[in-house]
C-alpha cells in the first residue's frame, strides 16, 4: 500500500485555512491562546455576576414596613357563571359506562375534566428509573358499529388506565400507565375518521412514568363505554340516543 | 510518507508512516469516503473498516457539472463544491473526511531503485530524482516519497493542483485529509484486492474521458505510472476511442518493457468508463498480446450485490477503482 499524502508533502505555505480535522483527523487548535484568556475572562466575569446576584449584593435595601417573609396563598378557585336557563351546562358530566368493576375515581388532571367511573388503577408495581415499560401501544384501530365507532388500542398485557374529559374542545382523553408508544407515525394522528370523532391522536405523553395517552376530540352527547381486555383498551363512542 | 521539502520531519527510515503501528486497530470501526472528480463524473466510495474486514457502505456517481473545465483541466471551484455538496446531502454522507485524488500530465508516480549507499540519504536522492523527471520547478510541487524494498517510490503534483482540490472540497463542507495521486490510488486498489506476488508484473490502465492513466506494477510496488491526454492529442472524431488508447499506451510502451525487465507483463487490469467495452479490450489484447481483464477493485470488501451501494458497485464497478483505492488508503491511514 503506497501512504504517500500529497497534503503532508506541499512545497509553498498558503494554508490560509486552518482545517476542521489536520491531515491525520484530529481536531485542529481553532483557539489562539490569547482568545481561550479572553473566553476564561468572559467565564469568570459571568461567574462573578451569577455569585453576586445569588449573595445579593445588588439587592435592594428592604423597608422598615416590608415584611421578611412572603407568605403564599393558593387563589381562589374561579366560582363559575351561573348557568343560563335553556342551555345546557358548560361543562356536562358523559356517562362512561366502564366494563370491569369500578374502584375509587383517579385523581383528576385537568381542572374540567369529569370522570364518572373508572377503570381499576391498581397500585402500580415498583419500576426501576430508566427501565422499560411493562406495556405497548402496538395499534390504534378503528371499528365501526353500525353508526358507533370503537376505538381499539392494542396494548400487551393487561394495561391500568384512566380516562377524563377535557373541554374546548371536548376531547375524551385516556392515559395508558406505563406503557410505550410504538404505533406508526400514520396512525398517530387522524383527522375525522368517523362523523363522531372530530380527530384522534396518540403520543408518549411522558417517559417517566411511561404514558401514553390517546386523545379522541368527540362530541359529549352519547355514551362512552371503554373496556379494557386481553386485546388491549376499546374505546366505544355511540350518538346520542 | 516523507515530504521532500521539510526535512526537518523525516523519520530516520525515511519510510512509510508509523501511525499504522501506534494506533491499535482492534476493535475500531473507522470510515473513509474516497472522492475522484472527473471530466464527466464524480465517484465516490464510502468504506468501512471493521473487525472483519473492509465494508461497502456506500457508493455513488454524479455528473460533473458542464462548463467547470477550462481546457480540460477543473477550475470552476465552486460550481464543482456545490455539486459534490449535492452529493453529501442525495447519499446523506455525513462522514467529515474525504480521501481525493489528484491527475494530469503533471502528476507523477514512479518507483526508483537505491543501493544500500544511497538511502543514506534518502531525501535528498528522492528530490534529485524527481527533479530529474518533473517537467515543473521541484519547489512548486507536492510531493513524498515512501521506501519499498530495493528502492522508493516518490510522486508529486504541481502546488497549484493541491491547492485546487483541498479548497474546493472544504467548499463543499468537508475537510480533505488525504490527497493521493490516480496512479497510486489504483495502485493501492489493485495491491488491495489482488495481493500480488511481489515479482509478478501488471500493468494498470485506467480510461477516463479525456486521460488514462497507465500504472506499472511489480508486486505491490508502482515502478512507473504516467497520466496521458486521449482526446486533445488528436482530432477526436478521426479516431475512436480505443485507437486513442492504444496510441497513449504506444507512446509508454517502450518504458513499460524496459521497467518490466527480468519478469515479463503478465496481464493487463482496465479500469474506468470505457473499461468494459469488448472493443477496447480487444484492440488492447490484439495490440500487445497480453490478457486483458477488468480491474475489480472490490474483490476483498464485503457489499451485497442486489441492492443498494452493493447494485452502484455491480453497476459501475470500473468507474469507481480510483475512488476505492482513496479510501482504502484513508482506511489504512487511520
Amino acid at each position: 500500500m503506497i501512504r504517500i499524502n500529497l497534503l503532508k508533502g506541499r512545497a509553498g505555505s498558503n494554508d490560509s485555512l486552518p482545517p476542521a480535522l489536520d491531515a491525520s483527523g484530529a481536531p485542529s487548535r481553532f483557539l489562539t491562546k490569547r482568545e481561550i484568556v479572553l473566553a476564561l475572562a468572559l467565564v469568570a466575569i459571568g461567574c462573578g455576576i451569577i455569585a453576586a446576584q445569588v449573595l445579593g449584593v445588588f439587592r435592594e435595601p428592604l423597608s422598615d414596613d416590608e415584611p421578611l417573609v412572603a407568605i403564599y396563598e393558593r387563589p381562589a378557585a374561579p366560582t363559575p357563571p351561573p348557568a343560563v336557563a335553556g342551555e345546557p351546562p358548560a361543562v356536562a358530566a358523559v356517562p362512561i359506562v366502564p366494563s370491569e368493576p369500578p374502584i375509587a375515581a383517579a385523581p383528576v388532571q385537568s381542572e374540567t375534566s369529569i370522570v364518572t367511573a373508572e377503570p381499576p388503577v391498581q397500585e402500580r408495581p415498583e419500576r426501576e428509573f430508566g427501565a422499560a415499560p411493562t406495556h405497548t401501544v402496538a395499534a390504534l384501530k378503528l371499528v365501526p358499529w353500525g353508526q358507533a365507532i370503537e376505538i381499539l388500542a392494542e396494548v400487551q398485557g393487561q394495561p391500568q388506565y384512566r380516562s377524563f374529559w377535557l373541554t374546548n374542545p371536548d376531547r375524551l382523553v385516556i392515559d395508558v400507565e406505563d406503557a410505550e408508544l410504538r404505533v406508526s407515525p400514520s396512525e398517530l394522528s387522524r383527522a375525522s375518521p368517523h362523523p363522531l370523532i372530530r380527530q384522534l391522536r396518540a403520543a408518549q405523553n411522558s417517559f417517566e412514568p411511561a404514558r401514553v395517552r390517546i386523545v379522541v376530540e368527540t362530541v359529549r352527547d352519547g355514551p362512552v363505554e371503554i373496556t379494557a381486555n386481553g386485546v388491549g383498551i376499546s374505546v366505544k363512542i355511540s350518538p346520542a340516543p | 510518507m516523507n515530504s521532500l521539502f521539510d526535512d526537518a520531519t523525516e523519520e530516520p527510515t525515511g519510510g512509510t508512516s508509523s501511525r499504522k503501528s501506534r494506533l491499535p486497530k482492534l476493535g475500531r470501526s473507522v470510515k473513509m469516503t474516497g472522492l475522484d472528480v472527473g471530466a464527466t463524473m464524480i465517484k465516490v466510495v464510502v468504506l468501512e473498516r471493521r473487525p472483519e474486514g473492509v465494508v461497502l457502505r456506500e457508493a455513488a456517481l454524479a455528473s460533473t457539472p458542464p462548463g467547470v473545465a477550462t481546457e480540460g483541466v477543473l477550475t470552476d471551484g465552486i460550481s464543482v463544491a456545490r455539486a459534490l455538496k449535492s452529493l453529501w446531502n442525495d447519499y446523506s454522507l455525513a462522514d467529515q473526511r474525504v480521501a481525493v485524488a489528484v491527475s494530469g500530465e503533471r502528476v507523477f508516480c514512479q518507483a526508483e531503485e537505491a543501493s544500500e549507499s544511497e538511502r543514506g540519504d534518502l531525501p535528498a536522492l528522492a528530490r534529485s530524482r524527481m527533479a530529474e523527471t518533473i517537467s515543473y520547478p521541484a519547489d512548486s510541487a507536492s510531493s513524498g516519497y515512501q521506501e519499498v524494498p530495493g528502492g522508493f517510490v516518490w510522486v508529486a503534483a504541481p502546488a497549484e493542483s493541491i491547492d485546487w482540490i483541498r479548497e474546493t472540497v472544504r467548499l463543499s463542507a468537508k475537510t480533505p485529509t488525504l490527497v493521493q495521486a490516480q496512479s497510486c490510488a489504483l495502485a493501492n486498489a489493485y495491491s488491495f484486492s489482488y495481493q500480488p506476488d511481489a515479482q509478478d508484473v501488471a500493468l494498470l490502465l485506467h480510461v477516463g474521458a479525456r486521460r488514462a492513466s497507465l500504472v506499472l506494477m511489480r508486486g505491490e510496488v508502482p515502478i512507473y505510472g504516467r497520466d496521458v491526454v486521449i482526446n486533445l492529442a488528436w482530432p477526436a472524431a478521426a479516431r475512436s476511442v480505443p485507437e486513442r488508447v492504444i496510441a497513449a499506451l504506444d507512446l509508454h510502451w517502450d518504458q513499460i518493457e524496459l521497467r518490466s525487465r527480468p519478469a515479463e507483463l503478465s496481464r493487463i487490469l482496465l479500469s474506468g468508463g470505457p473499461a468494459s467495452a469488448p472493443e477496447l479490450k480487444e484492440a488492447i489484447q490484439t495490440r500487445t498480446g497480453k490478457p486483458v481483464e477488468e480491474l475489480d477493485a472490490f474483490l476483498r470488501v464485503s457489499y451485497s450485490p442486489g441492492a443498494g451501494p452493493g447494485r452502484v458497485v455491480a453497476e459501475h464497478r470500473s468507474s469507481l477503482a480510483v475512488a476505492a483505492g482513496l479510501a482504502l488508503q484513508g482506511l489504512e491511514e487511520q
